[in-house]
């Protein structure tokens, strides 16, 4: 098993996305099964990999036979294994609103079997480069999955028509300078040391550690995965992104995708570059821009009135929670980070999955649009306040746990940073329960007569559901998800996150 | 302190949890709904009452611990203060239960599922509150509860009920936040942060950190408790249904907060601690002032709801006020009037929620001619208006006492003081209500009791509360939770006072 799993998981779906598309233009029929059975087979193997991981320690897999540091390695320790089950089970849920989901939106093209397929492979296509990007213990390597995953990402946000077309524009151009400015950084990295394994050149920067150049290698590659991650003010792209892309895509990108980025920068600012004196600068400024970035993005988010973009800049507020943790950097911190990444995967994918579900079935996208819908649909409404209760910290929701989490590491972390850290994620809780609250009082306590009749259009019609079935699984099983997580964190915790510290002396320890 | 490692701690907080589904399942079918509630009421109760004898003999049932964070473990302990607040609100749910029934349906409000739901859940959290082994623990619980009462105050659903309620959640929700930087901060400085009596802190942090400290857990704890000047959401949420405010006031919310600032005081910091700080003074002034304060509001407030309300903010400062004090009587005097306060305050809200229901009157100026029209009622409000001002042979008297003599033993003559000076502003406001319905006539409408539903729970809390003032030992024997309460702090806090207890 486990010499198999490792390259299963980031082949199967690289393959599926080429067969998928393919099985689709021979046979011109509809390719929902083999899509969805590759989803459930990618979910298999990463469940297989965490089991064996947290069963029999860390897996170092050598692509090809070819051993680091020539060839490539991927590379499986409770860390990247938690990222990939997160990746790998949420784009299920993803594939499955995709497959059965809701009518297209009103501006995209008409549907074909070729067009599914292609739309199907473009989701295997993302999955396969975020997995890749979580596996991969080579820095180019990780370039060429982030372009894979960001390639297929524009095509899924692109395919909502309309407004989308524009979002995934400007998400391509952010996108595009973001790898541009992580490859000139590996470019670097490369020219000082002479290798791109992981393990390899944590072994050999401090002997560049003098040079001016490894200072620009850090910076061009922090910045680089920061825009990729969404930490403030490199968020431009993510507003429009979320908010426009078709509802299975954003659910499945506003889960992940920016967090697999972080994944990323937590990897090589936390781990490879650590040691270097330009990598902890730029952790402590990583810190304080997330501090920003909490603070700004609840502010805007209470400004919003439409629901999709309240969420979107609730996740940019996150973003800043998680990069404060990989800031901090302690081993309290790091698991604080993870649990927040977990906590707010799968929360904010309930939520969008629910809101553009909502917002698709012609109730509108504004809190006023929302009123009375707790009494129309109460299990999904109830999921959905799990999730929203979840992202303002209410234990006994995941959401607490991940704050509690972060909160600890500030206050062992100390100093101005510290306490900074500590006011702006408590600052946070308050305003996420200003622009959540405000929605739940909506759904719950008030009647729609008290607003404009939002389905007015409608009048006459069939009562449209408030939200199609195949979209109000996955949102309650997310929410049921987001209960557990919370209720056994601690077992979950110790059992699976790695521990940091002794995790960066075991690569110390072992590089040659 | 034996400790028996047991389920009946989880029992006591899981009943009315349990009951939340279905209740919210069985809305089409009012009669098994209620059965629901009934059963878990009985049920709380029942495990309230089979943890009393091993509280008797100095032990305490503690659940299993649930590994929640690092050496933060989900516990709950079955403590003499914790369990005196678990079996009065236990009895008071069932009263209160009852006492909905007959006031939703005599007045025909809606969404009467979801009541009973957010009650049930209300009270299972203040269950969590009154048995939480940690501050940890002890958080959680606060803040479903905060959560679970929402429901209930807005439960009218109108524009100016729902701001009220925005009102409510700013105000808890603020201090829920910083409650949890505090909760998070004490757990760094002492790892599990397990309510301890006397205090866990001395020693490990400086002194001015400590006071900040304590500053946000006071905040955190005390805007539930309504300390001025954190109070302004509590005249505020009279917009609820009368039962939800007897509930709120006699055993949920604000009582939960009065009970945290005793955790506080006594289990978190402990009264050396409090002293070595300075803090003890600057509290007690704080509840001085409120007691104060809130007495003249409630002087000058005609509506009825609202004029119990800010005696409630009075009447809820002197636990707060014992608790700062610290020496063994007046904590004794502070957890007994737990119990004395929720016995006499719901049967004051009881007879304002009956004379709603009869006669649909909200303001004391209207109740001319109603003593008469309904004697049980008024009879009962007497009983709870005596009691709160601290007459003999009722339960205030004895709270009182012990915090004058408490006080004393603290050299703090002006409590002493205090306590006269609001026991007769407590008569001055609670009197001119018995003077204008007996004696001045009524409108000349036929007016006449409401239903047995809405009779018999305030005389039965009346009647509890007489019971209580005269042998406050007898049954589930407060007065020795309260003393043992008292007893198990001053045994840990060597430094300071012990006298007083014999």
């Amino acid at each position: 098993m486990r010499d198999v799993l490792p390259g299963l998981l980031v082949a199967l779906p690289l393959l599926g996305a080429a067969l998928v598309p393919l099985l689709a233009a021979l046979s011109r029929r509809t390719t929902r099964v083999p899509a969805l059975a590759l989803h459930a087979a990618i979910l298999a193997a990463a469940l297989g990999l965490f089991g064996s991981v947290a069963a029999a320690g860390p897996i170092r897999y050598a692509v090809g036979g070819w051993p680091g540091p020539w060839g490539i390695e991927l590379w499986f320790d409770g860390l990247s294994t938690l990222i990939a089950v997160l990746v790998a089970g949420i784009a299920c849920f993803a594939a499955f609103a995709q497959t059965f989901g809701p009518g297209r939106d009103e501006a995209a093209p008409a549907s074909t079997p070729l067009r599914e397929g292609l739309l199907r492979g473009a989701l295997l296509l993302l999955v396969g480069g975020l997995l890749g990007i979580v596996a991969t213990r080579d820095v180019f390597n990780l370039f060429v999955f982030l372009e894979i995953s960001s390639l297929a990402a524009y095509t899924l946000v692109a395919s909502g028509g309309g407004r989308a077309t524009v979002a995934a524009f400007r998400y391509l151009l952010a996108g595009t300078a973001a790898g541009s400015l992580y490859l000139f950084g590996v470019g670097f990295l490369y020219a000082l040391t002479g290798t791109l394994n992981m393990d390899d050149l944590a072994a050999r920067l401090p002997s560049v550690e003098a040079d001016a150049a490894l200072t620009v290698a850090v910076v061009l590659i922090a910045v680089g995965l920061s825009i990729k991650a969404a930490l403030f003010p490199l968020h431009g792209w993510l507003p429009d992104t979320y908010v426009y892309s078709p509802t299975p895509t954003a659910g499945f990108i506003a889960a992940v995708m920016a967090k697999v980025s972080a994944y990323a920068l937590l990897r090589l600012l936390g781990e490879v570059l650590a040691g270097t004196a330009a990598g902890a600068v730029v952790l402590d400024i990583t810190l304080w821009l997330g501090v920003a970035g909490v603070v700004a993005g609840g502010i805007l988010a209470v400004a919003q009135r439409a629901i999709t973009r309240m969420l979107a800049w609730s996740s940019i507020s996150a973003m800043g929670m998680i990069l404060i943790g990989v800031g901090m950097g302690s081993a309290l911190a790091i698991t604080g980070a993870l649990f927040h990444m977990a906590a707010h995967a799968l929360a904010k994918g309930c939520l969008f999955f629910g809101a553009g579900g909502i917002r698709a079935s012609r109730r509108g996208d504004d809190v006023e649009g929302w009123a009375g819908l707790g009494a129309r649909a109460p299990w999904t409404l109830a999921a959905l306040t799990v999730a929203a209760l979840s992202m303002i910290g209410i234990p006994p929701t995941a959401g607490f746990f991940s704050k509690y989490y972060l909160l600890s590491a500030s206050i062992t972390t100390g100093g101005p940073a510290g306490i900074a850290a500590f006011a702006a994620i408590i600052l946070s809780s308050l305003l996420a329960t200003v622009y959540f609250l405000r929605v739940l009082e909506a759904v719950w306590f008030r009647t729609p007569g008290d607003a404009p009749d939002a389905s007015g259009d409608s009048a006459g019609r069939q009562p449209v559901p408030v939200l199609p079935r195949p979209l109000a699984v996955p949102v309650v099983a997310l929410a049921v998800l987001v209960l557990l997580t919370g209720i056994f964190a601690r077992p979950f915790e110790r059992h699976v996150l790695p521990d940091w510290e002794s995790g960066t002396a075991r690569i110390t320890a072992e590089a040659p | 302190m034996t400790e028996i490692v047991s389920l009946r701690p989880l029992l006591a907080v899981g009943a009315g949890l349990a009951a939340v589904l279905p209740i919210l399942l069985s809305g089409r079918r009012p009669a098994l709904r209620e059965v629901w509630t009934f059963a878990a009421g009985a049920v709380q109760l029942g495990a309230a009452v089979s943890m009393l004898p091993a509280a008797f003999a100095g032990a305490a049932h503690v659940s299993p611990a649930l590994p929640l964070l690092p050496g933060m473990p989900l516990q709950f302990r079955a403590d003499p203060l914790g369990l005196l607040f678990l079996t009065l609100s236990s009895i008071l749910w069932l009263a209160t239960s009852s006492y909905s029934l007959g006031y939703l349906r005599s007045l025909g409000l809606k969404h009467q599922t979801g009541y009973f739901a957010a009650f049930a859940a209300a009270v299972a959290a203040a269950a969590g509150v009154a048995l939480a082994a940690n501050l940890l623990t002890f958080l959680i619980c606060y803040e479903v509860l905060t959560l679970a009462t929402w429901p209930l105050v807005v439960h009218k659903r109108t524009a100016g009920v729902l701001g009220s309620g925005r009102s409510y959640l700013a105000y808890t929700m603020i201090a829920g936040q910083l409650l949890l930087g505090a909760v998070v901060w004490a757990g760094v400085l002492a790892p599990g942060a397990p309510f301890t009596p006397g205090g866990f802190l001395a020693g490990t942090a400086s002194d001015g950190a400590l006071r900040v400290l304590f500053v946000l857990l006071l905040v955190g704890v005390g805007a539930k408790a309504a300390v001025f000047p954190l109070h302004g959401w509590l005249p505020a949420a009279m917009v609820a249904p009368t039962p939800v405010s007897a509930l709120l006031h006699a055993v949920a919310v604000v009582k939960a907060g009065a009970f945290g600032v005793l955790r506080l005081t006594g289990w978190v910091f402990g009264p050396d601690l409090m002293h070595d700080l300075g803090l003890a003074l600057p509290l007690a002034a704080l509840a001085a002032g409120t007691i104060l304060m809130a007495s003249l509001r409630a002087l000058g407030e005609d509506h009825f709801k609202r004029r119990l309300a800010y005696s409630t903010v009075s009447q809820l400062s002197y636990i707060v006020l014992g608790g700062a004090i610290g020496t063994p009587l007046a904590l004794a005097g502070a957890a007994f009037h737990i119990a004395a306060h929720g016995f006499l305050k719901i049967t004051l809200f009881f007879c304002a929620g009956s004379v709603y229901a009869a006669t649909g009157r909200e303001h004391i100026s209207e109740l001319g001619g109603l003593g008469r029209a309904m004697p049980f009622t008024f009879a009962a409000f007497g009983v709870g208006a005596l009691g709160m001002a601290g007459v003999p042979l009722l339960p205030g008297f004895i709270s009182k006492w012990n915090l004058a003599l408490g006080a004393l033993d603290d050299h703090q003559v002006w409590v002493v003081a205090l306590l006269v000076v609001s026991g007769l502003l407590n008569l001055a406001y609670f009197l001119p209500v018995l003077r204008v319905a007996v004696f001045e006539p009524g409108d000349g409408r036929r007016v006449r009791e409401p239903s047995a539903w809405l009779v018999a729970p305030p005389v039965f809390a009346a009647l509890a509360a007489v019971v209580l003032g005269v042998a406050p030992d007898a049954g589930a024997r407060f007065w020795f939770l309260a003393e043992s309460a008292a007893r198990s702090v001053a045994a840990h806090a060597p430094e300071f006072l012990t006298g007083g207890l014999p």
